[in-house]
């Protein structure tokens, strides 16, 4: 009883001091490796300690490992795409000429955009799109899926999907041949699919893909309104039919019963100019790139003509700390082989991946790997003779991405990946700058070999 | 082993506006263990502990907001003197005009800081106008020690509380480090008559200090920062890129996100204190347990709620002029309170929610009813209705309270509702297996009764010193461990 009516005052100086004691001598021994290894080391003497050396810097890898000539089709500057198949058929140059002359000819110019969530949602590719078109013309979004998860962030137009049941890369219990984005959807019941477009460059052409059905497939398209049947054989691995063309598209509707039919997407676009196709898995590290047979790409490209293909993965390649890949080069290397048997002669442009963050001692930093990969996808587009664009080094290279979360003007998501609706903006941008820059490069460069 | 760079040391003592003092910072180890030491020795002189406390409180704030340090000392100055005036001042209507000004000065500090440029936000979208915003740093800690200034000349002028007689008790007051930042609101009169008191705390005191601060570091950076940081805050970043159940589980992790941040840190301050041998009343009394609204108000930030009672809804004429009065009230007591929180549509919306909320809950406690959904024979099962449903309001306020842009909070709903693929369920789990290990962990710790809390509670009482030390050590390990570790990115949903 007597303890009760002492003052107790100090007790609670024992108690943190005994912590902070305890942390101090913590902070002065390593951990003992093996089963602890999963602790961190606790230091909380680290603000204030003298240290050792300088904290170890990004070793970048050897210069060299980034090919740089004087003159021909590589540029000095890291930032300009660098064609490495520029004395073959498919180099990149044929797709510069082609943006060049089709405003005179009127031949359309398509390219192929396949990456992952970085491009997902057609924000970037968006802005792309619309830097081309505003100089080259063209009035479209291209290639859109009947149904998207992520159908709210399109900026362009309003998607409203019903009754779809959907296949993809991660679920496609009766291995369907999937399209090339990694969806193949089945109407169920009563499908619907609903398209507004939301800007002034409206499309003149509306046309459904669809996959090998026995039996033939019936589509009601209501276009600004006024409806229309089609009914149409569907016996090719990809078909192309033409729901709507010559007037401007305000707004489409699609609804069809034909619970056999596979339908790869549809396509809104107009009779000339540039047309980007954003081809994006979520989570795809370009494994799940392989899933898509080379007969489709061959189908597809029977309507669609590619004049450009373009391969950006990366970010769900990287693994903490790790500065080889060799699965990932094997990948990509598979995926450039079946493109090339797919698509035909046709340029392939590896974009590297972005910049992105990692919490190093509670800071977040340029993850110590990014350099590595960017190195690696530079090596994967060299022993494949395609064209490489250094998107990382063009962002502004280390750190980067710490700046665009935590500066003034915040264009990166919090998990230092991801961009948002300004980085998207300025991604795409900068994309468009560099090709502009990098075809003037090219034209000048050739126009001095003449 | 490397020695301490002296250079270091002494920069770590200076302001650093991106590393601001907090409860969860490591240097506030130190600090408080230091004081402590001086405190232990220096506690029997009354006058050296009161100049003692008040010179680490005003540190402790510059170590947070740099010489911002100054405006508290500004205001303490100026509501001393003031509040002595209005109790020196007989003629009512003098009174009553010292107590305006005393108002005006003391909100429109807070308003220049707080709303300018929400003002400024409003002219340019309404009007024709291009005002730049002001690049204003929010001084921390304004909006509570506003109203703590606000209730003390009140009660003055009231004729409830004598003023203090001298000026370092009330800067020592509205300074008092442990409840400076995130509260709770300390009245003065339950305060003030504690700084003479010589201070002294028993074995009880004790333990209940280092379960309320254990309890603070568990909710505060286990819980709250860990699911916040894993999984919270990417979600709420961009909402359309995350299906409904992404979203729809976001909201329930920011529900437990709030909650333990604020109740955690208030129950840190509220446990310090008690180490000093100082009573603040409890801030928050598992308020997701409530049956209404009315009833969350009373658990959730409670010297808020009872503040704006005191201060601005009976004022305002309470329930005492009629039902609609009543009502009309309620909402504009809410509203304050939401814009209390933060300039901006989002945090008015939501605290309007609430207030049409409370009002409607009294609307039909008018009709006798005491639930919106009664069901049939079993009180039990109604009650559990209930708790849900309010949960699912607040929930829906939560929404608002977190986005930055009403377009956000749209677009988190719009997904909820249109977008929710409950198929994907197993793979969200798995992908964030501890986030959502610790969040069902923390529903439960909130579930549970006040008499199983009160068990645990006295365990900690009953433990030895030796023990309480080495408990006190593991909470500060495991924190350290947790706020060292690395992000969890399940590949397959995030990228």
């Amino acid at each position: 009883m007597m303890t009760k009516s002492k003052n107790k005052l100090w007790q609670p100086f024992m108690i943190v001091g005994y912590a902070i004691v305890l942390l101090f001598i913590l902070s002065f021994f390593k951990l003992p490796t093996g089963s602890l290894n999963s602790l961190e080391k606790i230091d909380i003497l680290a603000d204030i300690k003298k240290t050792p050396a300088q904290p170890k810097p990004i070793i970048p890898p050897k210069k060299d490992s980034f090919v740089q000539l004087n003159n021909g089709p590589i540029p000095k500057d890291s930032t300009l795409i660098a064609d490495y198949g520029y004395d073959a058929d498919d180099a990149i140059g044929t797709f510069y000429k082609k943006l060049d002359s089709t405003k005179n000819d009127g031949k359309k110019v398509r390219i192929a955009y396949f990456g992952d969530s970085f491009i997902e949602g057609d924000e970037i590719t968006d802005e792309i799109r619309l830097q081309l078109q505003s100089l080259f013309g063209g009035n479209g979004i291209g290639f859109l899926p009947v149904q998207s998860s992520v159908s709210a962030l399109y900026t362009q137009l309003n998607i409203k999907s019903s009754n779809w049941i959907e296949y993809n890369f991660r679920e496609n219990p009766y291995k369907y041949p999937l399209g090339p984005s990694g969806h193949l959807f089945y109407p169920y019941i009563d499908a619907e699919v609903e398209y507004v477009p939301k800007t002034n460059w409206l499309p003149t052409e509306a046309k459904l893909y669809s996959g090998k059905s026995a039996v033939k497939g019936t589509v009601r398209t209501t276009v600004n309104g006024k409806s229309a049947a089609i009914t149409f054989n569907s016996n090719q691995l990809v078909n192309e039919n033409i729901l709507s063309s010559g007037t401007p598209i305000n707004n489409i509707k699609i609804n069809t019963k034909s619970e056999d039919l596979p339908i790869y997407g549809i396509s809104l676009e107009g009779n000339k100019g540039v047309y980007l196709d954003n081809y994006s898995f979520r989570g795809n590290t370009s494994i799940l790139t392989q899933q898509i047979s080379k007969d489709i790409m061959a189908g597809l490209n029977n309507y669609l003509h590619y004049d450009l293909i373009i391969v950006h993965y990366g970010i769900n390649a990287v693994e903490h700390d790790k500065q080889t890949f060799p699965w990932f080069e094997t990948s990509m290397n598979t995926v450039i082989r079946n493109m090339r048997k797919g698509f035909g002669s046709v340029p392939i442009l590896v974009v590297s991946t972005s910049d992105m963050g990692y919490k190093y001692n509670g800071k977040y930093a340029t993850e110590k790997g990014i350099p590595y990969l960017v190195a690696t996808q530079n090596k994967i587009a060299r022993t494949n003779k395609v064209a490489f664009w250094n998107l990382y080094e063009a962002m502004g290279g280390e750190n980067t991405i710490t700046k665009w979360v935590e500066g003034d003007t915040v264009f990166a998501a919090k998990d230092y990946i991801h961009m948002n609706v300004k980085g998207a903006k300025k991604v795409g941008d900068l994309f468009f700058d560099k090709l502009m820059a990098s075809k003037n490069y090219y034209m000048n460069s050739i126009s001095k070999h003449k | 082993m490397q020695g301490i760079d002296l250079h270091k040391l002494l920069d770590a003592l200076l302001y650093h506006e991106k590393d601001p003092l907090l409860f969860n910072s490591s240097f506030f180890l130190f600090f408080f263990g230091f004081f402590l030491l001086i405190y232990v020795i220096g506690y029997r002189f009354s006058t050296l502990r009161i100049y003692l406390l008040t010179l680490f409180s005003l540190y402790f704030f510059y170590k947070t907001c740099g010489w911002y340090v100054g405006f508290i000392l500004l205001s303490a100055v100026f509501d001393y003197n003031i509040s002595n005036l209005i109790y020196k001042t007989e003629n009512k209507s003098s009174k009553k005009l010292l107590l305006v000004g005393s108002v005006i000065l003391n909100l429109g500090l807070l308003f220049y800081f707080k709303y300018t440029n929400f003002f400024i936000g409003i002219l340019n979208d309404f009007g024709s106008h291009n005002i730049n915003y002001l690049k204003l740093a929010l001084p921390v800690g304004i909006s509570f020690y506003t109203f703590e200034n606000l209730s003390y000349t009140i009660d003055v002028y009231r004729g409830e509380f004598k003023p203090v007689k001298k000026f370092i008790d009330y800067l020592f007051f509205l300074s008092f480090f442990p409840k400076l930042m995130m509260g709770p609101i300390v009245r003065a009169s339950d305060f003030i008559p504690q700084i003479n008191r010589e201070p002294f705390i028993s074995e009880k005191q004790v333990g209940e200090g280092l379960y309320l601060i254990t309890a603070g570091i568990v909710k505060k950076v286990i819980i709250s920062d860990f699911i916040n940081a894993n999984y919270v805050i990417n979600i709420f970043d961009n909402p359309s890129t995350h299906t409904g159940l992404e979203c729809l589980m976001a909201v329930y992790g920011y529900a437990m996100v709030i909650y333990c941040d604020f109740s955690g840190y208030s129950d840190i301050a509220i446990g310090i204190a008690k180490w000093m041998g100082f009573d603040i009343n409890i801030n928050f009394l598992s308020p997701y347990q409530s049956a209404s609204i009315a009833e969350f108000w009373r658990r959730w930030h409670i010297s808020l709620s009872s503040w704006l009672k005191d201060y601005v809804y009976i004022p305002l004429g309470g329930n005492r002029k009629g039902s609609f009065n009543t009502y009309k009230n309620l909402f504009i007591t809410m509203l304050i309170g939401g814009f209390w929180h933060g300039a901006s549509w989002n945090f008015l919306f939501w605290g309007g929610l609430h207030g049409i909320a409370l009002a409607v809950e009294r609307l039909r406690n008018s009709f006798g009813r005491k639930h919106l959904l009664v069901l049939p024979y079993s009180p039990k099962a109604t009650k559990v209705a209930a708790i849900i449903l309010t949960f699912h309001f607040v929930c829906l306020g939560w929404i608002f309270f977190r986005c930055d842009t009403f377009a956000d909070s749209w677009m988190m709903l719009k997904q909820i509702t249109t977008n929710l693929q409950p198929k994907l369920l197993r793979s969200l789990l798995q992908g964030y297996l501890p986030v959502f290990i610790l969040l069902t962990i923390g529903f439960i710790l909130h579930a549970i009764n006040e008499k199983t809390e009160n068990k645990f509670k006295q365990l900690i009482i009953n433990m030895p010193l030796p023990l309480k030390m080495f408990y006190f050590f593991i909470c500060i390990y495991i924190a350290i461990q947790l706020k060292q570790a690395d992000i969890i990115k399940p590949i397959y949903l995030q990228f």
